[in-house]
């Protein structure tokens, strides 16, 4: 009886550890697009005495527990190769230039296949491969289809993430996105959880209201 | 035997032809099974579809909003639609238009789910036989418009029914139909004809006046529901209200047999018998011809006015009314004494078979009481077209297979055309028929031919419901299912068939509306060009004149108006049978609302039932029957029967039973379908003068059935049990002269100040205090706030059954409270949401951190924390948490109309009224941008934006200036509960006002 009690104990010991030096090595790897992981300044939310969880930003980086698109390297294959690096670091084209309602709206959009196009009826690429590349979104523009991009940063329906006040607020586009020049496939660089974005607003001292948000 | 495998193969087939099952069902279970399990580690991707092509009105994420004419009904109120994306996801009054000016009514906001009804037709149809049946089956417009034009060139009798058509497409129709040689005939269940007939007798100009709610001191309506359907209720609710502004405050009888929502808000609602009010009505224009009212009139009109009512005798019309003599002449009395007045005489009260003696009785007292001209604006009259006489001797020639072509457009004669005109029967004796409508209802069901016509908000469009307003439609969003505009059909099918004398001069619709503007630009004496008098109507809806300006219109009573007085006396007494009164909702209308689920499950203004077709019975009537409330009961007549559920209540009179008009469709769709009980239109009788559907007074029995239906009924208790809930100030009759209001007051704002020991750290709030104002004293319970609500904040429509079970997720409900005093009966509504307290008692009890109150003074409910405990609800003082039991999915494409952004909330979760949060931020982000705070009045809920009467006000408490902030502290102001339990709530109420009239 003491025997199998023991071995009750033990067995729990072991697995307590395991995940305890899971939990203190994980965040040793730490995000490295972004500069806030630190606690912000403002403590507390507005109701006070509600530590939270996700200050420790632990939980950020069991991208296991949760489903690979929300998590940190998704990468999803896209139809057509799309380059950030030729368009942006190569070309020098502004983000703004195809994602232009960024400014404007909650939502930074994805540019209409005219926009493409706007540039791609002159440019007809070098490679073959840009050549393909190019040849299919002059398909899906004379088709007048959409083109279906996989979704990169893809958000929880009750989370209301507005572009448009991190822009006017000075924000790059890169704090969140990560050096999307150096890209050749679009990925996600931040883990874009709640504590994530939480620390940032502690830290600028900006509200961390739950109705910011969540509504 | 068979072998294993043929068994296996015929199993497969009996399933492929049945659809599912046993086996199959299992199957599927284990599927579902493990989708559950998959859905814990449920892969989220998605794809992002772009734009093709770019559109400089659309930036994704923004909405766009187009002005346009609600074509629900005849009222022309002026609308706004929010889209996003393309898609029209909410619809809202329009501050220009000077009809309503902001307000809109249920039905007029239900009118996405019409767009959007799953049920709506898709394509072109024919009828086939196949295998013996007969079936619609899809044709391409090419053929559809063919055939039609074929069965035009043909010769023989053609003849088009159509539903009251508005503006130019009204004179389109004319034309298209003169140069077919097709006769005419327009059906309208909802239209006042009758009372545009007395006005052509008693004014000679026929149509419908435009009433002055606004000027009038006292309100005397003999049925007249305008609060709730009658005419243009949310312009006539605006007046009332404006009328009843403290200092400014109007008095309303109403005589009705039965407690309609006008006569719920009435000072005094008086219970007449059933037909009795052309009675009434004669012995106040008696009293006030003897007091001498009617010096304006001519010699010769007064004197026939005298010989007219004095075979009138008091006592004899209070036994047939069953009204008390004082009552009578206090009625006199108090239009006698009122600067201005104005009486009224309308609804199923009005509508019978011989009708027109109390709409001219009425006209008679207007203008003994100089209100023509004043009140009664005979200057600006929506001529209503509906006939049924024409109607009838249609129907009649179909009857003798004389009818070789029926075109329908607009209107539904095979469900609201009385039994007694058996459309039905003779709708088989035409060799075509050809329908335009939009929905399948059970005229296009009859049709053989179905050209589907757009929804008004997807096609060009005007509406002129009076002159002076020119109400303009535009297409809001793409077509959703392949139809054409109506408009543009009569143009095609012209050409098609090679109809010399159609010539339009437009190659479509939107051509020639502009054309017909031309003219309008002409007559408004515009000194810009025609295409920015254009784009001007367009943005803002329409083209409006000045109100205000004088137009002098020559009154000639005509002989025949004193005959039909005179024949009135005539009018066999009140007749002590039972009597069936048909009276029309603002949940289904006449019927065509009975196909949008929010309107089926709005509670009934008054007896707060959802979902269903009920019989309203007088305790006493119920008695001799051996009803009791809840029976299921048969209402019956030689034309039909229903079986209902009876819903016994005081409030309506021993000799009639009423039912709301319009349910028990056996066609339209499936939401209509599952209102059982009958077509309560069947039942109805022809009328011997009546040029409208008579209402009133068809003779029927009851009978209690076995079996209790579910009737559901969202009001917990009528009564307040003393707490104080819904407050009225009852204004003394004496102060009438003086005061504004404050007499009779409760003061009840003082309550809570008194020093009260405080649990809580209070709340600090360093900018924005949101809070709201309800002023009693306008609220109606008309229900515009709860459909408005349904719409913006994406509120799951449940159904009867869970309904049943107290589920149902309105954010925002009316309470409806009745106390008798006496005879007396004084009816409170009261419209309840979350209270943002300050002091919540759900926020402590939440383990999980998913309520709190933020720093602008609002109760958030956070869906992604809450865990479903249920503790909030539990502990909310105000019952206005709803807990989503299951989750609901809409069909395609009713699904459409969901708001972006708000959150769809999933089973499991709490919800509540958020103050319409996400237009706070929205307003929040503007004022950001243009660096500055939120004006006042920049936010507007949408429960606020919808209401009519102004009774909802939203605004920052913190600032003192504001309009919330001003009307919190009025003397009137009081918080539900607060003086029992300190919730300190940020919505403050202001007591109802009554004037006492005795």
């Amino acid at each position: 009886m003491a025997r199998k009690v023991s071995g009750i104990v033990i067995f729990v010991v072991v697995v307590t550890g395991f995940i305890g030096l899971l939990m203190v090595a994980y965040p040793l790897k730490a995000d490295q697009s972004s500069s806030y992981n630190k606690i912000g300044k403002r403590a507390g939310v507005y109701n006070d005495g509600q530590a939270a969880l996700w200050d420790l930003n632990i939980l950020d980086h069991f991208h296991y527990f949760g489903p690979e698109a929300r998590a940190r390297g998704y990468r999803p294959e896209q139809p057509i190769k799309f380059s950030h690096v030729t368009h942006v670091q190569k070309n020098k084209i502004e983000c703004q230039f195809c994602h232009w309602s960024v400014t404007k709206s909650p939502y930074a959009t994805i540019p209409e296949v005219e926009v493409c196009m706007g540039c791609h009826k002159m440019v007809k690429g070098t490679s073959d491969q840009q050549k393909t590349e190019i040849a299919k979104v002059e398909k899906y523009y004379n088709e007048g289809k959409a083109i279906p991009w996989q979704k990169v940063h893809v958000m929880p329906d009750y989370v209301h993430f507005n572009h448009k006040r991190h822009i006017k607020a000075g924000m790059g586009c890169q704090e969140c996105h990560g050096q999307i020049p150096e890209m050749p496939v679009v990925e996600r660089v931040s883990s874009m959880k709640m504590g994530w974005c939480v620390s940032c607003h502690r830290h600028e001292g900006t509200s961390i209201d739950c109705a910011t948000c969540h509504y | 035997m068979e072998s294993k495998l043929v068994k296996i193969n015929k199993r497969r087939k009996a399933e492929k032809k049945e659809g599912i099952s046993r086996r199959s069902f299992i199957k599927s279970l284990g599927a579902a099974g493990a989708a559950g399990i998959a859905g814990c580690a449920d892969n989220p991707a998605q794809k992002i579809l772009p734009f093709v092509k770019g559109d400089t009105t659309q930036i994704p994420g923004v909405a766009v909003w187009y002005s346009s004419t609600c074509k629900e009904c005849s009222a022309g109120c002026g609308i706004q639609v929010r889209t996003r994306e393309g898609r029209a996801v909410k619809i809202e009054g329009n501050r220009e238009n000077p009809v309503n000016r902001g307000g809109l009514c249920a039905l007029g906001q239900a009118a996405l789910q019409s767009l959007y009804d799953p049920d709506r037709i898709r394509e072109p149809l024919k009828k086939v036989s196949e295998g013996g049946r007969e079936i619609f089956k899809p044709i391409s417009w090419e053929d559809a418009f063919s055939e039609v034009a074929e069965a035009l060139k043909e010769e023989g009798y053609k003849a088009f029914l159509a539903g009251e058509l508005t503006g130019t497409v009204a004179d389109l129709w004319d034309s298209w139909c003169q140069d077919h040689d097709i006769q005419q005939a327009v059906y309208d269940p909802m239209q006042p004809v009758d009372l545009a007939r007395a006005s052509e007798l008693t004014f000679g100009h026929y149509g419908i006046p435009k009433y002055n709610f606004e000027k009038a001191e006292v309100i005397v309506s003999f049925g007249a529901d305008f609060l709730e359907t009658w005419i243009s209720p949310v312009e006539y609710a605006r007046g009332w209200a404006a009328g009843r502004k403290p200092g400014n405050v109007s008095r309303v009888i109403h005589i009705e047999p039965r407690l309609s929502l006008t006569a719920a808000n009435a000072d005094k609602w008086i219970r007449s018998k059933p037909g009795s009010e052309t009675a009434v009505a004669l012995a106040v224009l008696k009293l006030l011809v003897e007091r001498g009212n009617g010096k304006n009139l001519s010699e010769s009109v007064i004197n026939r006015l005298k010989k007219l009512v004095s075979k009138v005798n008091i006592e004899e019309v209070a036994y047939v009314s069953g009204i008390k003599r004082s009552t009578v002449l206090l009625i006199a009395d108090y239009l006698h004494q009122a600067r201005s007045s104005l009486v009224l005489a309308g609804g199923p009260a009005a509508s019978k078979e011989r009708p027109l003696g109390l709409f001219v009785a009425v006209n008679f007292i207007n203008m003994v009481l100089k209100n023509v001209g004043r009140t009664v604006d005979i200057s600006r009259m929506r001529k209503p077209r509906t006939s049924v006489r024409k109607v009838s001797e249609l129907v009649a020639a179909m009857d003798k297979a004389k009818v070789k072509t029926l075109l329908v457009y607009a209107t539904n004669p095979a469900f609201s055309l009385p039994q007694s005109y058996n459309f039905r029967y003779a709708a088989k004796k035409v060799s075509k028929i050809i329908s335009f409508a939009s929905h399948m209802d059970e005229t296009a069901k009859l049709a053989d031919i179905i050209l589907p016509a757009h929804h008004s908000l997807e096609e060009w469009g005007d509406a002129h419901p009076f002159n002076g307003v020119y109400g303009l439609t535009q297409p809001v969003m793409r077509p959703v299912f392949n139809t054409r505009s109506f408009g543009d059909m009569l143009i095609t099918l012209s050409e098609k068939s090679g109809n010399k004398k159609a010539a339009y001069g437009a190659a479509n619709f939107e051509e020639y509306l502009k054309n017909a503007w031309k003219k309008i630009h002409v007559t408004s004496g515009s000194a810009e060009s025609f295409k920015s008098f254009w784009l001007k109507a367009v943005e803002r809806g329409g083209y409006f004149e000045d109100l205000e300006k004088h137009i002098p219109v020559r009154v000639s009573v005509k002989d025949e108006a004193y005959t039909v007085v005179a024949e009135s006396f005539k009018e066999p007494e009140h007749d002590h049978g039972l009597m069936l009164y048909a009276y029309p909702s603002v949940r289904s209308f006449d019927g065509r609302a009975a196909n949008r689920p929010w309107l089926q499950e709005l509670p009934d203004p008054v007896t707060k039932i959802v979902w269903d077709s009920w019989a309203e019975i007088h305790p006493e009537t119920a008695g001799k029957a051996g009803i009791k409330n809840g029976d299921l009961v048969a209402v019956r007549n030689k034309y039909g029967d229903l079986k209902l559920a009876a819903y016994i209540t005081e409030n309506v009179d021993q000799g009639i039973v009423a039912v709301p008009l319009g349910q028990g469709h056996t066609e339209y769709g499936r939401y209509a379908r599952l209102v059982k009980g009958g077509n309560v239109y069947d039942l109805l009788q022809t009328g011997e003068d009546s040029d409208g559907v008579v209402l009133l007074g068809s003779h029927v029995e009851i009978k209690r059935l076995p079996g209790r239906p579910k009737l559901v009924n969202t009001q917990g208790s009528d009564s307040q049990h003393g707490r104080g809930l819904a407050r009225t100030a009852i204004v003394a009759a004496t102060a009438a002269s003086h005061s504004n209001g404050h007499n009779g007051g409760h003061h009840a704002h003082q309550e809570g100040h008194h020093e009260i020991k405080q649990m809580y750290v209070q709340r600090e709030h360093p900018v924005y205090e949101w809070g709201m104002v309800v002023d009693l004293a306008a609220c109606t319970g008309c229900s515009a706030c709860v459909v408005a609500c349904y719409a913006e904040n994406n509120i799951a429509v449940v159904g009867k059954d869970v309904c049943w079970q107290g589920r149902e997720m309105s954010w925002l409900r009316i309470d409806r409270y009745y106390e008798k005093k006496g005879e007396e009966l004084r009816v409170s509504f009261q419209p309840m949401m979350c209270q943002h307290c300050n002091n919540a008692p759900c926020e402590p009890v939440c383990p999980v951190y998913a309520t709190y109150h933020n720093e602008d003074g609002l109760n958030v409910m956070v869906y992604n924390r809450c865990v479903g405990t249920r503790y909030c609800s539990n502990n909310c003082t105000y019952k206005v948490r709803r807990y989503n039991w299951y989750e609901f999915k809409l069909p395609e494409p009713l699904n459409w109309q969901v708001n972006p952004d708000v959150t769809k909330r999933t089973a499991g979760v709490m919800e509540k009224c958020t103050f319409c949060i996400q237009r706070i931020n929205e307003a929040k982000d503007i004022a950001k941008d243009q660096g500055r705070l939120v004006e006042d009045g920049e936010i507007q809920p949408a429960c606020v934006q919808s209401c009519p009467t102004e009774a909802l006000v939203f605004g920052n408490l913190k600032d003192p200036n504001s309009r919330v902030s001003r009307l919190a502290k009025s003397g009137r102001g009081y918080k539900v509960l607060d003086h029992h339990i300190n919730t300190q709530p940020s919505v403050t109420y202001l007591e109802d006002l009554k004037w006492e009239i005795t």
